[in-house]
């Protein structure tokens, strides 16, 4: 009989879920009107503007007075950056990086947002939170030279793996240097996402699944870490795009040897050759790489999530 | 020998003792209860027990061997949560294979088995849904049968029923306990709630402050609480201190400290002896005229509490003390009014000495 009770609920909630949207009620998207106009005229606007002048001719300095491109309709700009040169100096590196510090970020913050969730102690708790989120309020100018110097090759990095008797490593002008920085920049992020994610995880399930018999090891693959999918996921979306736009990074612990596609954007749009519908394409193809890759990694991570409500 | 032995578990968190030097033995196949208020060190026990706490002192011997170093996924217990615990992202089958599957029992047995215990809780057809798709009640009796299923040398209990709604709370009990008694398991049981401890165990042990305050048959506390946490504890009492005047072989006189002379049965106290008088409300009865009665108090009605199958009367007596009357009602019920003069009375061997 419970059976069927349920069944019944079910679509009855159904219901008035379709009865809510047929309903033809404005208010509430009167409501969002400011919200939406500031979206029109900061992100719409400027993103159409920008998308348009990706397919704008180029004039190099000189050619008509005052001019610095033609509106007419044209894919150079794209054909460019598909061309060998651009891929493998900026999209390539870019995408390797993306992948290789959002994943080392992941493996990383996990233990550290796992132990900070299962803290007892509200007031240590707030103290590592506190920490946490003092990483993400240092600016990105001290941070980068703050990693110039421990990669520099005399820095403390190398001054330890020489004391151990591993050789030096040249960090900096590697695309390692700019994954240990980009790494870092993501680290905070990923404990905050992951840690509201564990938060959530029933302490008592680990305690069920030990008393079964699961050892620390069983329990923590097999009840912690699929319950624990859905923050993976949104850590994984999250290190991908912002990892996918650094500029910063790159630009120092690069030494102009490693670059990023933000690299790329930045040289053309305010370096020393000014291409706009070049950087423009640029931009066009990062934001629908990284929209795309993280589209794609959310979707392939949320088909193994058959449980959720 | 016993299935579970508890010598002198002492567990101190930081100035607290949750648990203070707690001795206890639990027979094969009985369903005992551990009852108490809230941080009286009762689920500290359980903890124990389950190995998910380690006692500062003391020993545990689960079946003659002492376990205070076996790790919990080694110790084969059955432990049930308040909150149920099942793991939400597996299904109902793949909840119950869990334990199963750890001890490498080969698939068709686990199919086998997870079937066979479906029906014992009468879901059979429920194997294939998630933890959020059941009831509350079906998810209850899931995590129960989950920690049955390993065939565990105890069961635990930490307030499974707590999250029920009454009337489901009040099946469950009965459904519960049947389940034990065809297993045959021995389990600890975990409450608060004393309606549970009286109706499901073979024993009760009362706890307070991490200890022990009375250990007997549900009954046997009810009727001869041996202090007055208990007597206060279980059930509703009404209270009387006072002091033995005089005493015979069969009977024992005794002055309350307010104005009532009240008589008992024998006990072992001795004469001159300060002793604490309690009643339960439900042996006290009330009338208009003066009962022919050894123990009668008047007094004034000064709360009527309508309860349904009873009326509960706090009278204020003439020495100002307080007692209530538990009068069992029916449509023929003779109703007395507010502020009306009654007297109450009891039978000396409804007297408890403490």
């Amino acid at each position: 009989m419970r059976f069927v009770n349920i069944r019944r609920s079910t679509t009855q909630k159904g219901k008035a879920k379709k009865a809510f949207l047929t309903k033809s009620n404005f208010t509430p998207y009167l409501l969002l009107a400011p919200v939406i106009l500031l979206l029109v005229i900061f992100f719409l606007i400027p993103g159409l503007t920008q998308l348009s002048l990706s397919f704008y001719k180029y004039l190099p300095p000189g050619v008509v007075i005052g001019k610095l491109y033609e509106p007419t309709f044209t894919l150079e700009n794209y054909i460019r950056f598909f061309s060998p040169t651009y891929l493998n100096g900026y999209f390539w590196p870019t995408i390797r990086i993306m992948f290789a510090s959002t994943a080392i970020a992941l493996i990383l913050s996990y233990p550290v947002a796992y132990s900070i969730a299962r803290t007892s102690s509200s007031k240590l708790k707030k103290i590592f939170m506190a920490i946490v989120i003092a990483a993400i309020l240092v600016g990105p100018i001290v941070r980068v030279y703050s990693w110039l110097i421990i990669l520099g090759n005399e820095g403390p990095a190398n001054n330890v793996l020489a004391f151990f008797g591993f050789g030096r490593i040249e960090f900096l002008g590697s695309e390692l240097g700019v994954i240990i920085g980009t790494t870092q920049f993501l680290l905070a992020y990923l404990i905050l996402v992951l840690l509201s994610s564990i938060q959530n995880i029933n302490p008592a399930c680990e305690d069920a699944a030990r008393s079964l018999g699961a050892n620390s090891i069983h329990t923590f693959l097999r009840i912690t870490l699929p319950q624990s999918l859905p923050g993976i996921i949104s850590a994984v979306v999250l290190g991908l795009t912002l990892s996918a736009t650094m500029l910063e990074t790159p630009l120092v612990l690069g030494f102009g040897i490693v670059q990023m596609q933000g690299n790329l954007i930045y040289n053309y749009s305010l370096g020393s050759v000014v291409n706009l519908p070049f950087s423009s394409a640029a931009s066009v193809v990062l934001i629908v790489m990284a929209l795309t890759i993280s589209y794609g990694v959310s979707y392939l991570l949320k088909s193994q999530i058959k449980w959720a409500k | 020998m016993f299935d579970l032995e508890l010598k002198a578990i002492v567990k101190q968190y930081g100035k607290v003792l949750a648990v203070d030097e707690l001795t206890l033995s639990v027979n094969s196949g009985e369903l005992l209860t551990l009852l108490g208020p809230s941080g009286c060190g009762k689920t500290t026990v359980l903890r124990s027990i389950a190995g998910l706490e380690k006692p500062d002192k003391g020993e545990i011997f689960i079946k003659g061997k002492l376990v205070n170093d076996t790790p919990v996924y080694k110790r084969n217990i059955g432990l049930v949560f308040q909150n149920y615990a099942l793991f939400p992202h597996l299904t109902v089958f793949e909840n119950l294979a869990f334990g199963l599957k750890i001890r490498k029992i080969p698939t068709p047995e686990i199919k086998e088995r997870v079937k066979k215990h479906l029906e014992l809780i009468r879901l059979p057809e429920i194997q294939d849904r998630y933890p959020h798709q059941l009831s509350g009640g079906q998810q209850q009796r899931v995590a129960l049968i989950r920690s049955v299923i390993i065939e565990p040398t105890l069961l635990l209990l930490d307030e499974p029923l707590s999250n029920l709604d009454l009337k489901l709370r009040v099946q469950m009990r009965v459904e519960l306990t049947k389940i034990q008694k065809e297993v045959g398991i021995t389990t600890i049981f975990v409450t608060h709630d004393q309606g549970e401890a009286m109706s499901m165990s073979d024993r009760v042990v009362v706890m307070d402050a991490g200890k022990i305050k009375q250990i007997g048959a549900p009954r046997e506390i009810y009727d001869h609480p041996q202090n007055r946490f208990v007597a206060e504890f279980i059930g509703e009492s009404n209270v009387f201190n006072g002091k033995i005047i005089e005493k015979n072989q069969f009977e024992t006189k005794i002055k309350t400290n307010g104005d009532l002379t009240l008589v008992a049965l024998n006990s072992e106290k001795k004469t001159q002896d300060n002793v604490c008088v309690t009643v339960r409300p439900e042996a006290v009865k009330l009338s208009k005229q003066a009962p022919p009665s050894k123990n009668v108090a008047q007094g004034n009605v000064e709360a009527i509490e309508n309860l349904g199958p009873y009326i509960k009367y706090h009278l204020r007596l003439n020495d100002d003390s307080k007692i209530t009357a538990n009068i069992s009602y029916s449509k023929n019920t003779l109703a007395y009014k507010m502020g009306e003069l009654v007297y109450a009375y009891w039978e000396p061997g409804e007297c408890t000495l403490i």
